[in-house]
């Protein structure tokens, strides 16, 4: 099976138009279940990706270069105060490409809270459980066997039991991992279980048609009374998209492309999403498109060891400690993560010059962990100026969640064994011994700068709910106002869900693709 | 008239004063004015921000540099200030790592700057400009950055680390960049047993494209 994409390279007409049953945006982990699903069930789908195509033979396990090449804005995608790096995939597969395989199903008690706060009583564990089982069975998510927690890892692991708190073996999507360490530079043996080596090819096998460097710039529809677009965010039906398919070697547009079709579903991811949304000026009567924007700001703790750890060495995410997963216990995990030398480098402030370099010297003793906090949803990305912006800043009511999750990432390396820990703050802030921990982080204060962060995880930014004034998408993905438009996913998650959200995408997306088409005659007719 | 009163007034005679609007000009010398002098800061900070760099500024400081060219996308006054800020960041002599002078950090630098949309390339080079020209002003160091000595660019990037948080986020910024470039050359990673790309030297090969699945639909529960 060969996975066949027409790039821009392959497009000989300055103008394509197209027909399908369904057109959808964006190829990564919501767009590429959707549209494998629609086009197994005998659907005429169509995907347009703004990012390349690039076959994992091209990804070379060099960290910076692959930032370049695979990521949105190269990388370099930030928030307006520029203290929050929102890292995204822009290639054919979006963000599983470069994504950590980390696999969490969403936890009850958020499911609990979407049904309560949200009316989002249709998402259950019970109802969502066969979904899950069935990604999980097709993308190989499966629990990290002892060989796939590396010595870092361990540190975590042992610490944590050391003071009887929960650790338990992360699960990845992944097959017969060859313990690379570099997971977000693309796996360049396709063990990896990304969307490029799965539901892409399985979708073009059912005869989806997949287009990349095609950014779709507008939603189309049709208002009750006939014109398109006009009178934005009233009520209506979706007509297709218009997009442009742009050359990735001169950045020239090759050809401007429009795609006919009765159902649209973006799944351009939490930022891109609702910028098309904005950019279309459809389906925000409520005027929640673009807020509520939550990202799991993430940062790195790293922990110094007398022996050598050798952080990068084996699978990448081994272990995680989960005891204060629960808001009511603290509301964040630490996840046994390794890190490069780039990363390293740039994970703390151990100082200038010479303290930097003998920072940085000691490398191989270090171990080194991530947090995820159960963020509130307080940022927000909007269009200024017709210009994507990001505004992100840790509440105030997350930020003791932050220094929760040092101070026990802390205590867990101590109990390791670790002779200090540095924290992943914009001032240099060393613990050096147990009994310092809460000297040094409680007074840490909030304000930009004050800390590394690092989103792998942004979402929200197009509710689901039930209620029309309070959300942008009905509990199944469609929006309120236009038919046939659809969203799927991680936009749609109506609280941050604290734990690695891709498996949490393919479900959710495999569920909305199985409404639609057990509703076909309303959107096929 | 001292050194930096003379500094002012000349300042305050130079005609050709380059523009930099932006509203970032606004915080900045808003939120610096606490840390010394108000007016005084509040003024030289403006005036420093309009003026960009220039002989004048060079007059008020200490030994002028071997000129550096400009490059793809840093001017020369930036790749000036990169290089300074390498050779103050990663003193690499008589360490085990490997010497900066053999990492192209600056052109390293060059290639991540033109990466950046260019807004965030507009604001990024009014900070560089208030960091290489701040220390005229703030903390008697009396010097743009470039022309310090060792010891003083050394304190000069501690204060800013310790500053307000917008100095914070500036040093942040610069020293990454730095860091970034630097780090990502291979010839950095051997001294630190970091073996960089290992799935061709271990022999792996690609599994593939998954084999597809059965599908049977759920089945009428969404
Ligand atoms: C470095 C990194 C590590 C991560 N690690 C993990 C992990 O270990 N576990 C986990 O669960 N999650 C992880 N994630 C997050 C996870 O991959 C994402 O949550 C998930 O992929 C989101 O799916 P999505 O469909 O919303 O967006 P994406 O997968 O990002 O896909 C969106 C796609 O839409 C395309 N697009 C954007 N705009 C347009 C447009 N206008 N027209 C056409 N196409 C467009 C993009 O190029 C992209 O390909 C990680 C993410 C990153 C970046």
């Amino acid at each position: 099976m060969m996975l066949k994409v027409t790039t821009a390279a392959d497009l000989q007409t300055e103008r394509l138009e197209l027909e399908a049953d369904a057109v959808v945006v964006g190829s990564g982990a919501g767009g590429a279940v959707m549209a494998y699903e629609l086009a197994a069930a005998g659907k005429r789908v169509v995907v347009l990706e703004a990012g390349p195509y690039v076959p994992s033979s091209r990804f070379n396990e060099k960290f910076p270069d692959m930032l370049e090449l695979l990521y949105e804005e190269h990388g370099n995608q930030a928030n307006k105060a520029g203290d929050l790096l929102v890292l995204q995939g822009r290639c054919l597969g979006g963000s599983t490409v470069v994504n950590g395989c980390v696999a969490f199903r969403v936890p009850d008690f958020i499911l609990e809270k979407w049904g309560r706060e949200f009316g989002l009583t249709n998402l259950t564990p019970e109802s969502l459980a066969p979904y899950f089982d069935k990604v999980e069975r097709n993308l190989s998510i499966h629990t990290n066997q002892p060989h796939e927690i590396n010595r870092n890892s361990q540190k975590l692991q042992a610490g944590a039991e050391t003071l009887g708190w929960s650790v338990k073996p992360l699960n990845r999507n992944i097959r017969d991992c060859a313990l690379t360490g570099h997971c977000l530079s693309g796996c360049k043996t396709d063990r990896k279980q990304s969307m490029l080596v799965t539901y892409l090819p399985w979708a073009s096998h059912y005869g989806a048609k997949i287009y990349s460097d095609t950014r779709v710039t507008r939603i189309l529809a049709e208002q009750e009374h006939g014109q398109v677009n006009a009178q934005a965010n009233r009520y209506g039906k979706v007509q297709g998209v218009e997009a442009e398919t742009i050359d990735p070697l001169t950045g020239r547009k090759v050809a401007d492309v429009r795609v006919k079709a009765p159902l649209v579903v973006a799944a351009a991811g939490a930022v891109q999403t609702p910028l098309l949304f904005l950019h279309s000026q459809l389906g925000n009567a409520s005027g929640q498109v673009g807020r509520n924007f939550a990202c799991h700001p993430s940062t790195m703790i790293v922990a110094e060891f007398a022996e050598e750890i050798f952080t990068w060495q084996g699978a990448m995410l081994g272990v995680y400690v989960d005891e204060f997963e629960h808001p009511d216990k603290g509301g964040f995990v630490l996840e046994g993560g390794g890190a490069g030398p780039v990363e390293l480098g740039m994970a703390t402030e151990p100082g200038t010059g010479a303290a930097y370099l003998d920072f940085m010297s000691r490398a191989k003793h270090y171990a080194s962990c991530v947090s995820l906090i159960h963020d509130h949803n307080v940022g927000r990305v909007s269009l200024v100026d017709g210009q994507k912006r990001i505004e992100y800043a840790i509440d105030e009511r997350d930020f003791p969640a932050i220094k929760a999750a040092f101070k026990a990432a802390a205590r867990i390396y101590f109990a390791a064994g670790a002779e200090r820990v540095f924290l992943p703050t914009g001032d240099k802030w060393v613990i050096e011994s147990v009994e310092q921990i809460d000297a040094v982080v409680d007074p840490i204060e909030n304000h930009p700068f004050a800390l590394r962060m690092v989103s792998y995880h942004p979402q929200g930014t197009m509710r689901m709910g039930s209620d029309p004034a309070r959300s942008v998408v009905n509990p199944y993905g469609e929006s309120h106002q236009v038919k046939g438009l659809f969203v799927s996913d991680a936009s749609l998650f109506p609280t941050s869900i604290i734990v690695n959200p891709q498996e949490s995408v393919y479900a959710l997306s495999h569920y909305i693709a199985e409404h639609i088409l057990a509703r076909a005659e309303h959107y096929f007719a | 008239m001292g050194r930096l009163e003379q500094c002012q007034s000349d300042y305050n005679n130079q005609m050709d004063l380059k523009p930099v609007s932006s509203s970032l000009l606004r915080d900045l010398t808003g939120h610096l004015q606490p840390l010394s002098r108000r007016r005084f800061v509040a003024n030289s900070m403006r005036l420093l921000l309009l003026a960009g760099s220039g002989p004048l500024l060079a007059a008020c400081s200490g030994p002028s540099r071997p000129p550096i060219q400009s490059m793809q996308y840093l001017d020369a006054g930036q790749a000036e200030l990169f290089q300074r800020l390498s050779e103050v960041l990663l003193p690499t002599e008589g360490t085990a790592l490997t010497s900066r002078t053999e990492v192209p950090v600056v052109a390293n630098v060059d290639t991540l700057y033109g990466y950046l949309p260019p807004q965030t390339q507009a604001d990024l080079s009014t900070a560089m400009d208030l960091f290489e020209h701040a220390g005229l002003v703030l903390g008697l160091h009396f010097s743009r950055f470039t022309r310090m000595t060792d010891s003083a660019a050394h304190s000069y990037i501690e204060q800013w680390q310790q500053g307000h948080s917008l100095q914070q986020g500036i040093i942040m910024v610069l020293k990454k960049l730095v860091y970034a470039s630097y780090w990502r050359d291979e010839q950095t990673w051997g001294p630190l047993q970091f073996p960089g790309p290992v799935s061709e030297r271990w022999g792996l090969t690609s599994l593939g494209e998954t084999p597809l699945p059965g599908n049977e639909p759920i089945g009428g529960k969404a």
